[in-house]
C-alpha cells in the first residue's frame, strides 16, 4: 500500500533532482517525467534510491549518445535517430533485468553499480565512437519533416511538450492495461503476486524495458537541446550530487528535496567566491581547489547526515510548515 | 550470592522489555526463569550477558558490578550463555565451533575442555569433523551447550536448551544440567517446559510482561496455583 | 605474444585478487559493501610515495609506513565512521552511504593535497626479462604476482590457521554467538579493516610501481574490477575472490591479445553479468552467505 506512495513521492523526487543536476528548467520536466516512469515501473526489489538514480543515468545516456551519434554523423533521420535511441535503452533494461532476475538485496545494487560503469567506460573509452572526454559537438537540430526545431523559432520547446504529452499519455495506457496491473501487482506484492498465478519474471522484464525505454527516449531529447554531451554529461559525479540532495532533504519528502537542492545549489557558486576572496591572504590559507571541496564536503554530508539525520532535515517532521532546525546549515557548510 | 540483578530496566527502542527486574543467584544452585512467551527471559539473560545494556539498574557477578561490562569481558570473568536458538557456527566443525567456546582458554585447558564435553556428549566426540550447519536439532543444542562450557564458566545460563527435541532427549538434557551442577557450575535456566525445570531447580522466578511477579522455591511454585494454571497445565 | 599475456593477465589477476580480497572480508563480516576499498587503495600507493619523497625513507620503510598508516587509517573508517552506526543500530544503507561519503572525502582530499595529475612512481622491480617458451617475460610481473599471491596465501592461512583467525570466522558466520564466546566483535571487525586496508595498499604500490606513476583517480576503475572480481567469483569467500580475480587479470589480456586494449575496461562486468545470470551468487559463493 505505501509503495504507491512511495513511487509517487519518488517520481516527485527524481523530476526536482535531477532537473536541478542539469540546471535547465525547461528541459528538465521531461526529461525527469520519463525517468520518473522508470522509478514507477521498477520492481519493488530496487528499493535503493542511490541505484534507481544511476541506472536512470544509465539509460538516458544510452537514448543520448545513440541519436546523437546517429544524427550528427550518420545524418539518420532524427525520428527514427530517436526510436532507436530508446529502443536500445529498452533493450539495456531487459539485458538488465534478466541478470537480476534471481538476485536480491546487495546483488541488486552490485549489479546496477557495474551497470552504470559499463555504460560509462563504455562512453570514455570507445571514443573512436563516442568522441570520449572530447564530446559530441554541433548537434544538429531535430529535423521534422523539413521543419527544423531549434530553440530560436521556439521548435524544441513544442517538441519537448509533444514529448511530455506523449509520455503522460504511453504511461496512463499502459497503467490501465492488465500489463500495467500486473506490473503493479509484481512491484508491491511479489510473493501474492506469485500466488495469484502471474508470472512475475515476465513482467519484471517487461517492467525494466518500458522504464528504459522512456529514459532512453528522454535520454534523446538532451543532446539537441543542449547542442552538446560528453562523458561528464553522465558520470559518477551527477549520481553522488543527485544522492547528497536526497540525503539532506530526506528521502521520501517533496520538500525534502527541494530544501537539499536549494543548499546545494549555490555550493559550487559560494566556494568559487570563496577561492577569489581568499587571492588577497597568504597562500597557505587559500582554497584552492573549489571543485575538490564542493566534493569534500559532498561526503562530509553525507556522513554526517547518515549519522545523526538518516532521515534528512525535513525527515520525520513532513507535515509540519517548514522550519529548519537549528545549525543544520553551519555543520552542512563546515 | 553468585549473580545479584537490582532492579533492571531494559528497552528495545520504547519497547519496555524488562520492568525493575530484580534476581540472585546462589553458588551451586539451578534456577530456573518461566513465564510465556514474550515476558522477557531471553532480554534478561541479553542484559546479564551485556549484549543488552539496562537504561537503569545494577548488575553484580561475584562482587563485581557489571552492567557497564562489555559482553566479551563478562565472558572472561566467568558467565556463559548457551542462546536461543543454539546458533551453532555454521561452517565451522564440531571441534572448530567448541575451540571458538574456548577462545579465552589456553593450551592445556583447551584439550582439558575438549575431555570434558566429548565425556558429556559422546555424540559431538563421533561427529567432531562435520560441519555443525548439518548437525541435527538436538545435537546442535548439544553443541551450543558444550561450547559454553569450553570456557569453563562459573555461572552457566541456558535459553530453552530442550526446545524442538524428542522427549527421550529432553529428559537426558535436564539430566545433564543436574549433572553439570554437581561438577560444580551454577545454573540460570529458561524452560518453555516449566514442569521439569522446576523439578530440578532449587529456586524459581516467574516472568510476566517484563515484571518478575513471583520468587520462590521451585517446590512452593511447583504448588503454586496460579504457576499451575498458567505454565503446568492446570 | 600469448604467453606474455597470459603472465601479464595472471600477475594483474593477483593483485585484482588482493584487493578483492579486502572486498570480501569486510562484506563477509559486516554484510556492508565498502566503498572506501578503492580510495584506500590509492591512499596506499600515495603513502609510499609520501614516504620517498618528503620524509626521505628507503623504498622498504616506505612502504612499511604505507602498510601502517593506510591500515590505521582502514581502522579509523569502521571505528569513527561505522562503528556508531552500528551502536545506533542503523541500517545497511545508512552504512552504505557512509563509506561512499568517506571515499569521496578521502579521494577529494587527494586531489587537493597532490592535484589529480599523474605522479611519477618508482619502478621497484626493474630487473630486466627473461624468456620463457619463446616469450620474453619481466621479471617485474612475475615478481609483483609472487608478491600477491604470497600475500594471499599469508591471509589464507592467518584466517584458516590461528586463533585469530578462527575468531574472524565465527564472527563472519554468526556475528551474535561470537561475543557470547568471549570474542572482541569490535576489535575482530576493526582488525579485518586493517588487513584489507593493509593489503590493499600493497596492492595500490604494485600497481603504481608496474604502472610507474600513480594519481588519485588510480582506485576507480582498479577498485570496481576487484569489486567484480568478488563478486563474480562469490563475495563473502577468500577462494572465490582468488578465483574471480584470476579469471578477470586472464580475461582481459587475452581480450587485450584478441581484439586490441580499448575494450579492457569492459571485460570485467561483462563477465560478471554473464557469470550472474548463470550463478547468482558467483562462482563458489552460496545463497547462505548473502544474506543482509
Ligand atoms: N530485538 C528486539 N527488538 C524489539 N523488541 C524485542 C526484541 N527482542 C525482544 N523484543 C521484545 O521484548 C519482549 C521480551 O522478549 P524476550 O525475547 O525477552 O521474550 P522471551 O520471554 O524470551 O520469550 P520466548 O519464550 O518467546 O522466547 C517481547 O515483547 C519482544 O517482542
Ligand atoms: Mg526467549
Amino acid at each position: 500500500m505505501n509503495m504507491k506512495k512511495e513511487n509517487k513521492s519518488l517520481y516527485t523526487k527524481a523530476v526536482i533532482t535531477i532537473g536541478q543536476l542539469w540546471e535547465n528548467p525547461i528541459i528538465k520536466g521531461i526529461i525527469l517525467l520519463a525517468l520518473a516512469l522508470f522509478v514507477y515501473f521498477l520492481p519493488k526489489m530496487a528499493t535503493l534510491y542511490f541505484q534507481r538514480i544511476a541506472i536512470m543515468v544509465a539509460f538516458y545516456a544510452i537514448g543520448a549518445y545513440t541519436a546523437v551519434l546517429l544524427t550528427t554523423y550518420r545524418g539518420t533521420n532524427y525520428l527514427v535517430a530517436v526510436i532507436l535511441g530508446a529502443c536500445l535503452a529498452g533493450a539495456f533494461g531487459a539485458l538488465l533485468a534478466l541478470s537480476t532476475m534471481r538476485l536480491s538485496g546487495t546483488y541488486v545494487t552490485i549489479v546496477t553499480m557495474a551497470f552504470f560503469y559499463v555504460i560509462s567506460s563504455i562512453i570514455l573509452n570507445w571514443d573512436s565512437v563516442t568522441k570520449g572526454s572530447v564530446g559530441v559537438l554541433n548537434i544538429p537540430a531535430p529535423n521534422l519533416f523539413g521543419m527544423k526545431l531549434t530553440m530560436k523559432n521556439g521548435g524544441i520547446f513544442y517538441l519537448i511538450m509533444f514529448y511530455a504529452a506523449l509520455t503522460i499519455l504511453a504511461t496512463q495506457l499502459i497503467i490501465n492495461s492488465k500489463v500495467g496491473r500486473a506490473i503493479k501487482a509484481v512491484r508491491d506484492d511479489e510473493m501474492a503476486a506469485i500466488m495469484m498465478g502471474i508470472n512475475n519474471k515476465k513482467y519484471k522484464i517487461i517492467a525494466y524495458t518500458l522504464a528504459a525505454f522512456f529514459a532512453g527516449l528522454a535520454g534523446t531529447l538532451y543532446g539537441p537541446f543542449m547542442g552538446y554531451i560528453n562523458n561528464a554529461t553522465f558520470n559518477y559525479d551527477i549520481c553522488i550530487s543527485a544522492l547528497v540532495i536526497v540525503i539532506l532533504g530526506g528521502i521520501g519528502t517533496v520538500k525534502g528535496a527541494i530544501i537539499g537542492a536549494i543548499i546545494i545549489s549555490p555550493l559550487g557558486e559560494l566556494l568559487r567566491g570563496l577561492t577569489t576572496f581568499m587571492k588577497g591572504l597568504p597562500e597557505w590559507m587559500q582554497i584552492s581547489q573549489p571543485e575538490q571541496w564542493r566534493f569534500v564536503i559532498y561526503g562530509m554530508i553525507m556522513v554526517i547526515m547518515m549519522r545523526f539525520r538518516p532521515q534528512g532535515i525535513l525527515g520525520g517532521q513532513s507535515k509540519l510548515p517548514y522550519k529548519m532546525p537549528k545549525g543544520v546549515e553551519r555543520k552542512v557548510m563546515k | 550470592m553468585i549473580l545479584e540483578v537490582k532492579n533492571i530496566n531494559t528497552y528495545y527502542e520504547n519497547i519496555h522489555a524488562l520492568k525493575d527486574v530484580s534476581l540472585e543467584v546462589n553458588e551451586g544452585e539451578i534456577v530456573a526463569l518461566i513465564g510465556s512467551n514474550g515476558a522477557g527471559k531471553t532480554t534478561t539473560l541479553s542484559t546479564i550477558i551485556g549484549i543488552k545494556k539496562p537504561k537503569s539498574g545494577e548488575i553484580f557477578f561475584m562482587g563485581k558490578n557489571i552492567t557497564q561490562t562489555s559482553t566479551h569481558e563478562i565472558v572472561k570473568m566467568g558467565i556463559g550463555l548457551s542462546p536461543e536458538g543454539r546458533l551453532v557456527f555454521p561452517d565451522l566443525t564440531v571441534e572448530e565451533n567448541l575451540r571458538v567456546g574456548a577462545y579465552l582458554r589456553k593450551g592445556a585447558e583447551i584439550d582439558k575442555g575438549y575431555e570434558y564435553v566429548y565425556s558429556l556428549f559422546p555424540r559431538l566426540y563421533e561427529r567432531k569433523n562435520q560441519a555443525s550447519g548439518t548437525l541435527s536439532g538436538g545435537e546442535q543444542q548439544m553443541l551450543a551447550i558444550g561450547r559454553a562450557l569450553m570456557n569453563r564458566p562459573k555461572l552457566l545460563m541456558l535459553d530453552e536448551p530442550s526446545l524442538g527435541l524428542a522427549p527421550n532427549l529432553v529428559i537426558m538434557i535436564f539430566k545433564l544440567i543436574k549433572k553439570i551442577r554437581d561438577m560444580g557450575v551454577t545454573i540460570l535456566l529458561i524452560e518453555q517446559n516449566a514442569n521439569m525445570s522446576l523439578h530440578i531447580a532449587d529456586r524459581g522466578y516467574v516472568l510476566e510482561t517484563g515484571c518478575v511477579k513471583l520468587a520462590d522455591t521451585a517446590a512452593n511454585l511447583r504448588n503454586n496455583e496460579a504457576v499451575k494454571k498458567a505454565y503446568l497445565g492446570g | 605474444m600469448f604467453v606474455e599475456q597470459l603472465i601479464n593477465g595472471l600477475a594483474i589477476g593477483t593483485i585484482y585478487a588482493l584487493v578483492a580480497v579486502g572486498y570480501s572480508l569486510v562484506f563477509g563480516i559486516l554484510r556492508l559493501v565498502n566503498f572506501t576499498h578503492s580510495s584506500v587503495y590509492t591512499l596506499g600507493a600515495f603513502m609510499v610515495y609520501v614516504g620517498v619523497e618528503y620524509l626521505h625513507l628507503n623504498i622498504f620503510l616506505a612502504i612499511l609506513f604505507s602498510l601502517v598508516t593506510t591500515g590505521f587509517a582502514g581502522v579509523m573508517i569502521d571505528k569513527m565512521g561505522l562503528e556508531p552506526l552500528r551502536k545506533k543500530g542503523a541500517s545497511k544503507i545508512s552504512a552504505m552511504i557512509t563509506t561512499i561519503g568517506l571515499s569521496y572525502i578521502i579521494i577529494n582530499c587527494l586531489n587537493i593535497a597532490f592535484g589529480s595529475q599523474i605522479i611519477r612512481f618508482p619502478d621497484l622491480f626493474n630487473y630486466g626479462t627473461f624468456k620463457l617458451l619463446g616469450a620474453t617475460i619481466a621479471w617485474q610481473q612475475v615478481i609483483i604476482g609472487a608478491v600477491a599471491l604470497i600475500l594471499l596465501v599469508a591471509l589464507s592461512i592467518f584466517i584458516n590457521r590461528t586463533r585469530i583467525g578462527l575468531a574472524m570466522r565465527a564472527v563472519q558466520q554468526e556475528p551474535s554467538a561470537a561475543a557470547i564466546n568471549g570474542i572482541n566483535v569490535n576489535m575482530i571487525i576493526s582488525l579485518t579493516f586493517f588487513l584489507g586496508a593493509a593489503s590493499a595498499a600493497i596492492a595500490g604500490t604494485l600497481i603504481a610501481s608496474y604502472n610507474q606513476y600513480l594519481r588519485s583517480s588510480m582506485g576507480d576503475i582498479v577498485g570496481l574490477k576487484a569489486f567484480a572480481a568478488a563478486v563474480l567469483g562469490g563475495i563473502g569467500s577468500l577462494p572465490g575472490s582468488v578465483l574471480g580475480g584470476l579469471i578477470i587479470g586472464v580475461s582481459e589480456s587475452m581480450a587485450v591479445y584478441k581484439l586490441g586494449g580499448s575494450y579492457i575496461d569492459m571485460v570485467a562486468f561483462s563477465l560478471l553479468f554473464l557469470v550472474l545470470l548463470i550463478r547468482p551468487y558467483g562462482i563458489l559463493g552460496r545463497k547462505g552467505s548473502t544474506k543482509v
